[in-house]
């Protein structure tokens, strides 16, 4: 029995016994997933009062059901790291205990508490990750789901340390594996128009767009629809179609509108990317204030570094003053568990290069 | 070049009829509501194409169960046999909808009347039946009586027939998978399902009385606007429709302006909203509706005409700018619905304001009754947030309180705990420094309460849990260095703080996540985690926490106010009693504070303090 036809069993099972307080926990387990893209804090509200309830009950394997859900808001949809590390060190540490052994999502807390390390620091943690990445694949049989997720926290790890062919091979295979669940095909889809983005291949970014935006609809991804009309936006543009990119644009924004998350880095480099090869730096500068916005303070700080970094390219080639933003850089850069690269970057601006 | 034809479609009806009855409608018993639609329609054309006439409208239904039929008879208009070709046999082409068209400049009042649309509705009556037979006879002209015939196949039969008056009877031979509508009862459930309130009388079987109601209670009755007390014809339909009594207040709907931006609409709105009593977050929230349109019932427990927040709402909407659904099981989600939205939303928040300030009990009783859902969505939502603010109440170590009740008596913090369990210790530190502390296990409560502190720059807020020591003012150690020397003999670290009640002669702080540091570093040093993410973990813990073995065991905080201490201060620093007498009070402390402790830690602890009892009453 799978944990989700376990869980629904349960659920059944307790309103048949007219069970309120259980029937009302399942009630908010599932009810929660319904706000995790449109307003993902009320979901967090709903995950706290459910593990409340689930710990009074003394539902233990629920409780870290809930932890993994929490940990997969804060990650996906919030953005915030910083609270994802501690829960997810927290829960890792709980579901060392026997009870646990045969829990399902014992290992996709651990994952959880990879993708912490992965989204705040990639580059500062090469070393463990690789090892917990290796770690994982032997843990994960093949057939399992999550070995689709360890496949997708596999590539971004590839595309952050700017291993793009890496990358391009492991995201190709992951695209091979997800044939059956939709929902992985758009994450496949979407970091094959990363990749396809980062090697300036506009033809193809503009197909995986396409399929993803497809697919991503079939799921009711709603985030990923944004950002697959993003990447179609720029690659419209990119191949000289005007109309049809400020349509693409137009929809993205949009969608993106009706979201509570916040948005990846990629939508910002895609609609960026938009402006950039109009010209448009000013209204490129803005985006990326808008995702600056959205990643202080949630301990994202290898995705912040990035981020400060392409708005100093962006003040750059304005011929704006920098000072602030440099040291605000510089900054960043210091929360990092080795920031000598970034910090050679930031400097390499503040002389005027790198544009 | 090749030479283009074209070619007609081709209907295949039975293939047609299956696709409505599995994919269209929800339940075969539609068939009814589109049959007495259609009547009425018949009605309301009869009264605007014969004018002067006096024409009193009347739907008759008889059911024979012997020969398996239903009938239903109209005195309305009556078909031609042009219309019958035109409009009964063509799918998909509506009379009343061109009828409508028609009216919609000369008559609006008329054109608005009418229901149908899609010229789909007359074959749900196959839903139901295996063999349709209609009778009828126009109103126009000489009124040729004819009989339509079908068995739901490609051909039909049009053939002379004999009525004495204008009107429609439609006889279906029902099927035996719908012999459930031969049930008087349910045909007349199922009248009063969709057609309660059509305007014209509905009878069955030859009864005097008609089955439907005609008059919606929404327009017999006459509550004020916001009125606490509902109408009794209200309540009875509320009891009915809902399975709700005593609504904590009715408030009327009525015509709407919005505002469209470029200019005003009027959105004509009938029906009611109302407030139940109570409700449960996520599990029994409300903010729905039942629609209808031009008094046709449409759907019930429509969840999103209302404004999100408004989750503690239900009731009745009957606005002819919502546009059913092929089906009419559900409305079209187009920008008139979003202009009803905006309609509905202006009136309620309009009906709540003047409830607020007009009626303030029953303001208190909605608020309070509903707090848990007001709180969560308040959050999510700034104008709402503003207009619940300083009356949602909050569960509190006195009581339910409002946050204006409660800051008069704290002098601007708000002290809360996260922790419905084990927050004991904190909440007595509260109350004995005469503060009351909420209650925030809630899960929206901790968000409302930092938006409240935020949109009110002089409110200070205080989580207790993890960080009661803010209770706690430091007070010179000397006159106690005998006690404290005491603990620091036995490892125990000690310091001396006035706090409240008087009556706790000490405490047991721990740093925040105690628990969590001491476990994790024994699971480390045991190896208890796999190797990768043991790093990972252990990573994690040296940037988290400085915070030593010492640390975790905790501090002991003396209470400098409480006479106890201060008289065994006073005693000589070498007198047995006070030494069993601080090691009892550490125990109590320790027992007190519940944490870090495993049950042995608990046994040993009762166990020295039965040892320092047992030797001070020896004496």
């Amino acid at each position: 029995m799978s944990l989700t036809d376990w869980l629904l069993k349960s659920m059944f099972e307790a309103r048949a016994n007219h069970d309120a307080e259980r029937t009302r926990l399942f009630d908010l387990i599932f009810d929660a997933s319904n706000y995790r893209y449109t307003h993902p804090e009320r979901t967090l509200a709903m995950y706290r009062e459910a593990r409340a309830l689930a710990e009074t009950l003394a539902e233990a394997w629920l409780v870290m059901y809930i932890e993994h859900w929490t940990l997969q808001t804060l990650l996906y949809s919030t953005g915030d790291c910083r609270t994802a590390l501690e829960l997810a060190a927290k829960a890792t540490v709980e579901v060392r205990k026997p009870q646990y052994d045969q829990l399902p999502q014992r290992i996709c807390l651990h994952e959880d508490l990879i993708g912490a390390y992965l989204y705040s620091d990639p580059a500062g943690y090469t070393a463990e990750l690789s090892e917990a990445f290796d770690y994982m694949e032997r843990e994960i049989s093949p057939d399992y789901e999550c070995r689709m997720c360890l496949q997708s926290q596999q590539i971004s790890f590839a595309i952050c340390l700017d291993r793009i062919d890496e990358g391009r091979d492991l995201a190709q295979k992951f695209l091979a594996m997800s044939q059956k669940s939709v929902h992985h095909t758009a994450s496949a889809l979407a970091q094959l128009c990363e990749i396809a983005y980062r090697r300036q291949d506009f033809k193809n970014l503009s197909e995986w767009a396409v399929a993803g935006e497809g697919a991503a609809r079939k799921n009711d991804a709603s985030r990923l629809i944004a950002e697959f009309l993003a990447w179609q936006a720029a690659a419209a543009r990119r191949n000289g179609d005007e109309k049809q990119a400020a349509s693409f644009y137009q929809k993205a924004a949009v969608q993106a509108g009706t979201l509570g998350a916040i948005l990846d880095a990629a939508y910002y480099d895609a609609l960026c990317d938009y402006h950039e090869s109009a010209g448009e730096h000013e209204l490129a500068l803005r985006l990326r204030e808008r995702e600056l916005a959205g990643l202080i303070g949630k301990g994202k700080t290898y995705a912040e570094c990035q981020c400060r970094l392409k708005q100093l390219r962006l003040l750059s080639r304005l011929g704006r003053p920098v000072a602030d933003e440099l040291a605000n850089a510089r900054e960043a850069a210091s929360r990092l568990r080795n920031p000598a690269p970034i910090l050679e970057q930031i400097d390499t601006l503040g002389q005027g290069g790198l544009k | 070049m090749t030479d283009s034809t074209q070619h007609q479609f081709q209907i295949h009806l039975p293939g047609l009829l299956k696709v409505l009855a599995e994919n269209l409608y929800s339940t075969k018993k539609v068939a009814i509501r589109e049959l007495l639609q259609n009547a009425h329609d018949s009605c309301i054309r009869r009264q605007v194409e014969s004018e002067g006439e006096t024409f009193r409208p009347r739907v008759d239904i008889w059911l024979d169960a012997e020969r398996r039929t239903l009938t239903i008879s109209d005195n309305g208009s009556g078909l031609t046999r042009e219309e019958i070709a035109d409009y009964l046999s063509t799918i998909g082409r509506s009379y009343t909808r061109e009828l409508g068209d028609k009216l919609s400049f000369l008559s609006p009042d008329e054109a608005a009347s009418l229901i149908g649309q899609f010229g789909l509705g007359f074959l749900s009556a196959f839903l139901l039946a295996s063999e349709v037979v209609l009778i009828t006879r126009s109103a126009k002209g000489e009124g040729e009586s004819l009989r339509w015939h079908s068995t739901g196949d490609v051909n039909y039969d049009v053939s002379p027939a004999v009525r004495a008056e204008a009107g429609t009877t439609v006889e279906l031979r029902i099927k035996p998978a719908a012999s459930f509508i031969l049930n008087p009862d349910v045909l007349t459930e199922t009248i009063q399902q969709y057609a309660d309130f059509l305007p014209f009388p509905i009878h069955v079987d030859g009864s005097p009385l008609p089955v439907n109601l005609m008059t919606p209670p929404w327009e017999s009755a006459s509550p004020a606007p916001g009125g606490a007390s509902p109408d009794s014809n209200i309540a009875d339909y509320i009891a009915r429709a809902f399975k709700m009594n005593a609504p904590l207040c009715v408030i009327s709907l009525h015509d709407q302006e919005i505002d469209v931006g470029h200019d005003t609409l009027v959105v004509p709105l009938k029906g009611f909203l109302f407030v139940p009593t109570s409700s449960v977050a996520s599990v029994r929230e409300y903010g729905d509706l039942n629609v209808y349109i031009r008094r046709m019932f449409i759907c019930e427990h429509h969840p999103h005409l209302l404004p999100r927040w408004a989750r503690f709402v239900r009731g009745v909407i009957d606005c002819p700018y919502l546009q059913p659904t092929a089906s009419r099981e559900d409305i079209q989600q187009d920008d008139m619905f979003v202009s009803v939205q905006q309609a509905l939303e202006t009136q309620l928040i309009n009906s709540l304001r003047h409830i607020a300030e007009n009626d303030p009990a029953t303001w208190k009783k909605i608020v309070r009754g509903h707090s848990d859902v007001i709180i969560g969505w308040a959050v999510q939502d700034n104008e709402f947030f503003d207009r619940v603010a300083d009356l949602v109440a909050f569960r509190t170590t006195r009581g339910l309180l409002s946050l204006p009740e409660y800051l008069k008596l704290t002098g601007g913090s708000i002290y809360y705990v996260t922790r419905e369990l084990g927050s004991l210790q904190e909440q007595v530190l509260g109350e004995g420094r005469g503060v009351p502390v909420v209650d925030a296990s809630w899960f929206a409560v901790t968000p409302f309460l930092q938006k409240y502190a935020d949109l009110r720059g002089e409110t200070r807020l205080v989580q207790m849990d993890g960080d009661a020591n803010q209770l706690l003012r430091p007070v010179a150690d000397t006159p106690f260095a005998a006690l404290l020397t005491y603990y620091r003999a036995r490892n125990v670290r000690a310091r001396v703080a006035n706090f409240k009640p008087e009556d706790i002669p000490a405490l047991i702080m721990y740093p925040k996540d105690a628990e969590f540091i001491r476990e994790t570093r024994q699971a480390l040093d045991r190896d208890e985690l796999p190797g990768p993410i043991a790093g990972l973990v252990s990573d994690f813990m040296a940037r988290k926490t400085a915070a030593s073995e010492e640390d975790l065991n905790g501090t002991l905080y003396l209470n400098a106010a409480c006479p106890l201490i201060t008289k065994l201060a006073a005693r000589p620093a070498n007198d047995r009693a006070v030494s069993q007498a601080l090691g009892l009070i550490y125990q109590i402390a320790r027992l007190f504070a519940g944490r870090m402790m495993a049950p042995d830690d608990v046994t040993k602890a009762f166990r020295e303090a039965g040892k320092a009892i047992e030797e001070l009453t020896a004496k």
